[in-house]
């Protein structure tokens, strides 16, 4: 017998069969007994106050009256959920680590995808203007390009020809799905290239919104007498038309920085033989160092009919010295 | 389900304990078989909240309100549990409610000494700490005296003492229904149940001081 079983043993808290003991003990041993007495003694004496409460009459009546009168409550969902969830945290935590593993595993996969496709439907709307300017090559002897009058025409205005030939009746395939949707809702509004460049002029706001799309347009190249000529519809020349737009000014000399609407991944290009490639770097061909500038690292018509060079669409055609 | 023949009148009622009727009212939703629990646990259950709360009108609203729950979580109640400590433990937690709204709980903080007061090195076990001394130092104070400090210094106790105080000697549970009741570990329990015997001891002591200071 311990001074912790005593106590217990005075509490009543002593369980079977240590309480049967203690009980024979203390029958047969005055002092066992004694122990008790004084143990149960100094805690009553601690504890006991005395108080007898007993509940005023009419409680349980009371009791039923408010219960029966307590709204009737219809049961929620939430009394059928068990009182203790049957998971540990532990349990949450290894479910939580496999989701996030399988999202960083997925990630990556999904991404590709999203970027094959934005890719594919980029490769499309430039097969749809090389169709466009395949038609327009048809009815005019060489591919857009403004009069000698208009030289300062932005080359962004390619559009504008096809589109006031009637070839290139749907403007939505001038933006490139990668980088985000442009709003094209003004573009619908172009009509020829005379109405457009006559905007530029008088309402230059309405004429930016009007001109927003993703792709730049080869201007041409010049002739070694120095003369500006468009590019003539030779497929087997394999001339670059139209591409994803360049850098911005600012980092277009830069050979290592790529179109903007690819993140700077590399850039679709248009042939004139009607053909789309993606190029991971501005060098498209062997004599054609930098789509984006000519063989003079110029943003100005190419030097020769093999260096093509695509502007920025805000770019003019012909605003070069020399003309 | 077999109905026992009978088993409705009061006397049947009063033979059954509390965990068949209260899966009866649960399944049933009887009156008769609530008003019995009602009944069987008006006088054992306004005790524990009258003194637990320190007011008896208090305690009377308590009472009704465990009464509500219990009938409006009837459908939580699982089958094989004991009764008796889910009904005190609804009661206390109602209980713990209403004294905070009313904001006069007792703000006795937990890390209060409960070591041997200054000047003793070692009191030994908590028994010897309680009936060493010959007389105990509440010995000589009157009994009705004696009785005021005892529900002062009660009162005085940090509120998790003061409820295992409460449960284990003046309502006769067991360590392992307090546990069940409290949600905490039977170990807890009789710590808690003997730190504050320790404390109220201490108490004692520093009055007899006092008393003898005066």
């Amino acid at each position: 017998m311990n001074a912790d079983e005593l106590l217990d043993f005075a509490l009543g808290q002593l369980e079977d069969p240590r309480r049967r003991a203690l009980d024979e003990a203390s029958r047969s041993d005055p002092e066992v007994a004694a122990k008790i007495q004084r143990a149960r003694r100094a805690v009553d004496l601690l504890c006991d106050d005395g108080l007898l409460a007993d509940p005023p009459p009419g409680l349980a009546g009371r009791t039923l009256a408010f219960v029966a009168q307590s709204p009737a409550r219809s049961p929620s969902i939430l009394d059928y959920v068990p009182a203790r969830v049957p998971f540990r945290w532990a349990d949450f935590a290894v479910a939580a680590s496999i989701f996030v593993a399988g999202l960083l595993t997925l990630m990556p996969a999904v991404q590709r995808s999203r970027e094959r496709m934005n890719q594919a439907g980029c490769v499309f709307n430039l097969q749809q203007i090389g169709q466009a300017l395949g038609q327009y090559a048809t009815i005019h002897p060489s591919y857009p390009s403004p009069p000698s009058d208009r030289a300062g025409a932005d080359s962004g205005l390619f559009a504008a020809f096809l589109r006031g030939s009637g070839v290139l009746p749907d403007v939505s395939v001038l933006d490139c799905p990668y980088n985000g949707r442009c709003d094209l809702e003004h573009a619908r509004n172009l009509t020829s290239f005379e109405q457009a460049d006559a905007m530029s002029k008088s309402d230059p706001a309405a004429y930016k919104k009007m001109v927003c799309w993703d792709y730049g347009y080869n201007p041409g190249y010049r002739h070694a007498s120095g003369r500006l000529g468009p590019i003539t519809a030779r497929p087997a020349s394999l001339i670059a038309v139209v591409a994803d737009q360049p850098p911005d000014d600012a980092s277009l000399g830069d050979v290592d920085r790529n179109s903007p609407n690819h993140f700077g991944a590399g850039q679709n290009v248009l042939y004139s033989d009607g053909g789309v490639r993606w190029h991971r770097s501005r060098l498209v061909a062997p004599d054609d160092r930098d789509v984006y500038l000519n063989n003079a690292r110029k943003m100005e018509p190419g030097i020769n009919d093999r260096d093509s060079v695509i502007l920025p669409r805000h770019a003019p055609f012909g605003n070069f010295p020399g003309r | 389900m077999v109905k026992v023949i009978g088993s409705d009148t009061a006397e049947g009622l009063a033979q059954q304990t509390d965990e068949d009727l209260m899966r009866r009212y649960r399944e049933a939703g009887d009156e008769k078989v609530y008003n019995e629990l009602v009944h069987r646990y008006e006088r054992e259950l306004y005790r524990y909240l009258a003194r637990y709360t320190g007011d008896p009108s208090m305690a009377e609203d308590v009472f009704q309100n465990t009464f509500l729950q219990i009938h409006l979580k009837r459908g939580l109640y699982e089958d094989g549990r004991p009764f008796r400590p889910w009904l005190y433990a609804i009661a206390t937690h109602q209980a713990v409610d209403a004294l905070r709204k009313a904001g006069r709980h007792p703000t006795v903080s937990l890390d209060q000494r409960l070591a041997p007061s200054q000047g003793e090195a070692d009191a030994g076990s908590l028994l010897d700490m309680l009936v060493n001394d010959d007389t105990g130092p509440l010995a000589d104070l009157q009994e009705q005296e004696r009785r005021e400090w005892v529900r002062e210094s009660v009162e005085r106790l940090p509120d998790a003492l003061r409820q295992t105080l409460i449960l284990a000697y003046h309502q006769d549970l067991k360590y392992r229904e307090i546990a069940d009741i409290l949600k905490i570990p039977v170990g807890t329990v009789k710590s808690r149940l003997h730190a504050a015997l320790a404390k109220l001891q201490q108490m004692a002591k520093a009055a007899k001081q006092d008393g003898k200071e005066d």
